[in-house]
């Protein structure tokens, strides 16, 4: 295909784009979301919630091999019309200015608690917001580089987390499966919501070179996220317990403050440090998504136009970034972005998925 | 053009709001205490005063070494008064100079009758603000906790020095109680209590005397130093310690001496119906320090196995004694055994589990002692 703005990107590329989209600041706080209603069982909810991932995955890739080199916006708008398609591609921006936004404010909520606790709020979710623009700004390939670059830095900063670990105890984990039918179901609806950021292949699709290989490379992702979330998961239940765990509320980092390792001495500050880049990835992958679409909708050149949009977004996603009064109403929200990636990941693709076979004239002449 | 005038924006932004503008601090000016020693308040006029009679004011002493070039000493001391800890940290700008950090404090004292008040409030100033690691390690003290910040220090640069070696990682050292803020707040989960180590003063020195008993963040009773041997073995803590043992022949002593172990449990839980069974393996490994007496081990062969036996014997008699003492006069759980039957049955046990429980279980305990070297000597 076609290189637009440097804007193809490699089916490996894409598995740490996944990967980024999904890995941020959830890993922190999702242990204790999870554990208050799966218990101990909370890891495998987590495990077995992999399917949704794995079910968008597949209706995306079905779509995408249907109509592989047509952007998600055209896509929309031949399948829906233009007035419907354009409503559709506007809810799919809604949605990533709006769970963004959450991201965000999370995001640099921990930055000032940590590490810049007289910095104001906006001037640090401001400092954020540039760094989004600037980079996403850059297209694809380079988002793709740098996803996969930073896949590494997470790979190593994890490491970290596994060490306090060895002072954990095993019976926090037992026994397992306790939580019953029940409790896991439970689980598995709301950490199926913590696999957001999948649905990011709706636009990226178009933009991988290797059509074949995306399905493969989104099950590898898939595979890498769901290790990184149960892994969390089960060091956190085995260094907290559960009813430890619910006291604080990001758990992730509390872990880094329990050991302390000669020289590093505060392992927290060291793993913020490398997380500040790695945190805001998602918004930068899902940032580029919305602005390629919101270029695509308006039928504009993407090399020239780009970055209008994503000002635009990015601007959105700051000022609704600073509305929630505090972080509990933050946590609140989340949850309902939570049910817009079932609506994104799940629905649209599904909904594509059947139009596209209603409309198989205009399928074939445009595959 | 865009990108330019967005790259020169973002500069500029940047530029304009550092974060050194908001968060910028001198070190020089700012104060680290080393120690922090929490009391009840003693009666005296504190600004506080006005509050209401029923709130118990805390008195927060510090130790902060004097970074400063210069001066005539290593460190200071300084007490203020508080409802709790943060509030008596408040207090400080009143009466020092610069700003107060307490991120880079490595031990903290709590006096006993403030530690029978219960621990977790005094930890909120700890735990609710990002600034303290979890590594901070605990004791309590049995005289007011500020009087061990007054204890003169010779051969450490200060008191704040000497607390930190003498409580991190003691139980590597010997069997003594050694508790984090993070195990402090772990060992509070269902069917767990804390322990600390209990300090105090003689003869103007400042020394373990033992382990305080905690019912969750309460503290309820004592061990001497004798009795937290058992207590640590029985609890599973990974220590190492000096053990005597003294050989009877024919009601006579034929030998004594001292071995030092390491040592590991295991445990098992049963159930029949209501009544729980929980057998205790103590294992003990060591080697021979010291003889009283000349026979070589090459020549009793047997000799080995008895003091092995002996070290045994004396072991299951004292950790038995401590158990029936935890069941009858502590009545809680404080060898953290309730959570293998959590481990079982956690659902139907979590909300009983620690009111009267442990006192009503049958507690088996059995000690094997190995004695891998004799060391050098025959």
């Amino acid at each position: 295909m076609k290189d637009r703005n440097g804007s193809t990107i490699t089916s490996k590329q894409m598995i740490f784009i996944i990967v980024g989209s999904q890995v941020g600041i959830r890993l922190m706080y999702m242990p204790r979301v999870l554990t208050a209603i799966a218990r101990q069982d909370a890891w495998i909810a987590v495990l077995i919630a992999s399917i949704v991932p794995i079910i968008s995955l597949f209706l995306i890739d079905r779509l995408g091999k249907r109509m592989p080199e047509m952007g998600f916006a055209r896509m929309s708008q031949e399948l829906f019309g233009k007035f419907l398609g354009s409503i559709l591609i506007i809810i799919f921006i809604g949605y990533v200015i709006g769970y963004m936004s959450i991201i965000m404010r999370f995001f640099s909520e921990v930055t000032k608690l940590y590490l810049l606790p007289k910095t104001p709020l906006a001037v640090i979710l401001l400092m954020y917001v540039f760094m989004v623009v600037y980079v996403a700004n850059k297209g694809a390939r380079v988002i793709g580089r740098l996803n996969d670059l930073l896949f590494y830095l997470i790979l190593a900063t994890f490491l970290l987390l596994i060490i306090p670990a060895g002072q954990g105890d095993y019976t926090y984990l037992l026994p397992i499966g306790e939580a019953g039918l029940g409790g896991i179901a439970r689980g598995f609806v709301t950490a199926g919501y913590y696999y957001a950021g999948i649905e990011v292949l709706l636009v990226y699709y178009s933009l991988v070179n290797k059509k074949d290989e995306i399905f493969k490379a989104g099950l590898i992702a898939i595979a890498i996220t769901t290790a990184f979330y149960v892994s969390i998961i089960v060091i956190c239940e085995l260094v907290f317990g559960i009813s430890g765990l619910q006291k604080h509320l990001f758990p992730g980092l509390i872990l880094l403050k329990i050991v302390q390792i000669p020289v590093f001495e505060r392992l927290e500050f060291i793993f913020l440090f490398f997380w500040l880049g790695i945190g805001a990835r998602p918004a930068i992958n899902m940032c580029f998504a919305a602005s390629l679409a919101f270029t695509q909708l308006l039928k504009l050149d993407e090399k020239k136009y780009l970055i209008y949009p994503l000002i635009l977004i990015a601007v959105s996603i700051f000022i609704l970034a600073l509305l929630p009064s505090d972080i509990l109403v933050v946590f609140n929200l989340r949850t309902f972005a939570g049910y817009g990636f079932y609506l994104i990941g799940i629905i649209y693709p599904l909904l594509f998925l059947i139009m596209s076979f209603i409309h198989e004239e205009k399928v074939k002449q445009n595959a | 053009m865009p990108k330019r005038i967005l790259l020169a924006l973002i500069m500029v932004m940047q530029t304009i709001t550092l974060s050194g503008c908001w968060d910028y601090r001198d070190i020089n000016t700012v104060a680290f205490p080393q120690l922090g020693a929490y009391d009840l308040h003693e009666e005296g006029e504190t600004s506080m005063n006005s509050l209401s009679q029923d709130i118990q004011l805390i008195d927060l002493t510090v130790v902060i070494p004097n970074i400063a070039e210069n001066v005539e000493s290593k460190f200071k001391i300084d007490k203020t008064t508080g409802i709790l800890i943060g509030n008596a940290r408040g207090q400080k700008p009143y009466q020092l100079p610069g700003g107060y950090t307490p991120g880079v404090a490595s031990a903290i004292i709590v006096s006993q009758d403030l530690a029978a008040t219960g621990i977790n409030k005094l930890n909120e100033a700890l735990t609710r603000g990002a600034l303290n690691p979890h590594t901070l390690n605990y004791a309590i003290s049995e005289t007011r906790a500020e009087n061990i910040l007054h204890v003169p220090v010779k051969d450490f640069p200060s008191m704040g020095v000497y607390m930190r070696m003498l409580l991190r990682s003691a139980d590597k050292r010997a069997f003594i109680a050694t508790t984090t803020l993070h195990q402090f707040e772990a060992d509070q989960n269902p069917g767990k209590n804390p322990i600390m180590p209990l300090v105090t003063i003689i003869n103007d020195k400042v020394m373990f005397s033992g382990t305080a008993i905690l019912k969750k963040d309460k503290m309820i009773g004592r061990a001497d130093l004798d009795e937290t041997q058992y207590l640590l073995m029985l609890r599973g803590v990974k220590s190492t310690g000096s053990l005597p043992f003294v050989l009877n022949n024919d009601d006579n002593t034929s030998e004594y001496g001292s071995i030092v172990v390491v040592n590991k449990r295991e445990v098992k839980v049963e159930r029949n119906g209501d009544k729980f069974v929980f057998n205790i393996n103590i294992m003990l490994e060591g080697e021979v320090i010291e003889r009283s007496d000349n026979i070589l081990f090459t020549e009793d062969k047997e000799l080995i196995h008895d003091i092995e036996n002996q070290i045994t014997s004396d072991v299951t008699d004292r950790s038995k004694r401590f158990v029936k003492k935890m069941q009858e006069q502590y009545k809680v759980d404080c060898i953290d055994i309730s959570k293998y039957a959590l481990a079982k049955w956690r659902k139907e046990l979590e909300p009983r589990i620690d009111e009267e429980f442990i006192e009503n279980v049958i507690i088996n305990v059995n000690v094997t002692t190995k004695i891998n070297n004799i060391g050098e000597e025959n």
